[in-house]
């Protein structure tokens, strides 16, 4: 059931990828054409830039014109000129931050593929593990991670300690379940081949059914990249006194609008460059293993 | 290259003269809903001696693969008994004494072909021998691509890769089932040809499944035609021909006489 829901996740994730990777009308002419003339070049590559990023542009366009339209001043809500600005002025603010919060989220990250995988593994081995732990595993899926945060931080201390927990807690579960879903995925072939070749239970798992894992290990990796940030960001948020959430949250109860919206854009940017080293990994190791 | 090759079999670890394949009185049955059943095999008698080559022919849907499965140890007989050489045959591939390839390759898209070939060796926790690795590629006519993934390479060449992992720890006994099943016509006469050379140079009991009468008289001592629902043998061919490895053998006038018999037979067993 719930193997069904990330796997639905999954669908809707790869559709929309496959949408944005369709290529435009652009793209279908031939280099040659291409390099016909300069200012065509240009055009084409700006017209490109539009095609795909136009609710950015959008939305750099529409900013200022609402602070305008409602009179806003800067001590309500800053313009894009005042954030970035900030950012240029003061990057050291931003640096120590934002060093941090990828450090969480990329230990937190690998740390919480490993518990996932392993997990994986044991529940696909054996069918009383399986009976121990899915009934916790699904409890800590579907508590919300806010509502645990009390609990965990009575555990594990007001500080970072607590943010990886977090992430690991977010980012387990779609490693588990796709990595037992991915070893259940051997065709009827290669499953009698080991059979045949007298393979224990050892090299069946780490010579066959692992390894055919990889692909939708790859894609709980993909899932979690964002997932990993959106749960670091709360922790710092809530908790420690470190990285861009606690930024975000001691900007805004210093009524500095601009620092808190800048971090909120560093954020954003942070999560986009996350999930794209996934996506190009999951490519890269995808094309390896299948 | 053969002497090298009839050295590593010699060398081989066997059980001396017991690689014969025995079936008595082997039947399966599969239950359906409602304490009803389905009968895939019935009354199953075969022997295969040490170093021969059978081929079970028949129609899809007849039980032949079940027989290979059953003697793979894959599935086990409701009634009757198995032994290959004169033990189960579950105790053959856990001492990886069996090898087998399918029609399905099977090659694991992680590795490269050689890495492929290497398998057996590394699920058995045995050193690999590099040499005999080698042998075998150049064998099966592989040379040049043992560093390509099985996704480069053609149909034809993945069944050579799945024959050459399934001969590299020199089993006692080879089963075929459809290996070459899903080729061309073209290619699949041909990779017959390079079967029987390579046999001719190994020499390993083997059970081969096919439904293609050509492949079944041109590669076995004896051809076993089998009739369907449920799998009987119907008859047992012994093919007495000269110059297997030949290319002419396909056109002499005795090939097309048993060919032309055994298809007889398939077709008469089809609207039966």
């Amino acid at each position: 059931m719930t193997e069904s829901i990330t796997t639905e996740r999954a669908v809707v994730d790869q559709a929309a990828e496959e949408l944005l990777e369709r290529p435009g009308p652009a793209a279908t002419e031939t280099p040659a054409a291409r390099r016909r003339n300069p200012l065509q070049v240009v055009g084409r590559i700006l017209a490109a830039i539009v095609v795909r990023y136009w609710p950015i542009i959008a939305m750099l366009i529409a900013w200022p014109v609402w602070l305008w339209a409602n009179g806003y001043s800067r001590a309500v809500a800053p313009g894009p000129l005042d954030v970035a600005t900030d950012l240029v002025q003061h990057p050291d603010v931003y640096l120590l931050p934002v060093l941090w919060t990828a450090l969480f989220a990329i230990g937190g990250l690998l740390l919480g593929m490993l518990v996932g995988i392993v997990l994986g593994v044991l529940v696909w081995m054996s069918p009383l593990v399986s009976g121990l732990l899915l009934p916790s595993a699904l409890i800590l899926r579907v508590v919300p991670v806010t509502a645990m945060i009390p609990i965990l931080a009575a555990l594990f201390g007001y500080g970072s300690g607590t943010v990886v927990v977090m992430v690991v807690i977010l980012v387990f579960f779609p490693a588990f379940s796709l990595t037992v879903s991915g070893m259940s995925s051997v065709s009827q072939s290669s499953r009698d081949l080991f059979a045949v070749l007298g393979s224990g239970l050892a090299a069946r798992v780490f010579r066959l059914h692992l390894p055919a894992a990889i692909p939708s290990i790859m894609l709980a990796l993909r899932i979690s990249a964002p997932v990993g940030i959106l749960g670091v960001l709360l922790a710092e948020y809530l908790l420690s006194g470190v990285g861009l959430g606690d930024l975000l949250r001691t900007a805004g109860e210093r009524l500095e609008y601009e620092r808190e919206w800048a971090a909120a854009l560093v954020a954003t940017v942070l999560s986009v460059i996350c999930f794209g080293l996934a996506r190009t990994a999951e490519r890269r190791v995808v094309d390896r293993v299948t | 290259m053969s002497s090298v090759l009839q050295q590593a079999s010699v060398t081989a670890p066997s059980t001396g003269s017991t690689r014969e394949i025995a079936l008595t009185g082997v039947a399966k049955t599969y239950p359906l809903k409602r304490g009803a059943s389905v009968t895939a095999l019935a009354g199953i008698d075969l022997e295969i001696a040490d170093g021969e080559f059978v081929a079970l022919l028949g129609p899809s849907g007849c039980g032949k693969s079940t027989v290979l499965r059953i003697v793979a140890g894959l599935e086990q007989p409701s009634t009757g008994t198995v032994s290959v050489g004169g033990a189960s045959p579950q105790a053959l591939s856990k001492a990886h004494r069996l090898g087998v390839a399918f029609q399905e390759h099977s090659l694991l898209p992680w590795l490269t072909v050689r890495q492929n070939i290497t398998l057996p060796y590394k699920v058995a926790g045995r050193p690999v021998d590099t040499a005999h690795v080698r042998e075998l590629i150049d064998l099966v006519g592989l040379g040049g691509f043992e560093d390509a993934r099985p996704k480069h390479l053609s149909g034809g060449m993945r069944q050579r890769a799945s024959i050459a992992r399934a001969l590299v720890l020199d089993p006692d006994v080879l089963l075929l089932d459809e290996p070459f099943g899903a080729l061309d016509a073209v290619t699949r006469r041909r990779m017959n040809k390079e079967l029987a050379r390579i046999w001719a140079e190994l020499r390993i009991t083997t059970l081969l499944v096919t439904h293609d009468v050509d492949e079944a008289v041109l590669l076995a001592d004896r051809v076993v035609v089998m009739t369907g629902r449920p799998g009987r043998i119907r008859h047992i061919e012994g093919i007495d021909l000269p110059l297997r490895e030949h290319t002419e053998l396909t056109r002499s006038p005795e090939f097309h006489e048993i060919v032309d018999r055994l298809t007889g037979m398939l077709e008469t067993t089809k609207a039966a």
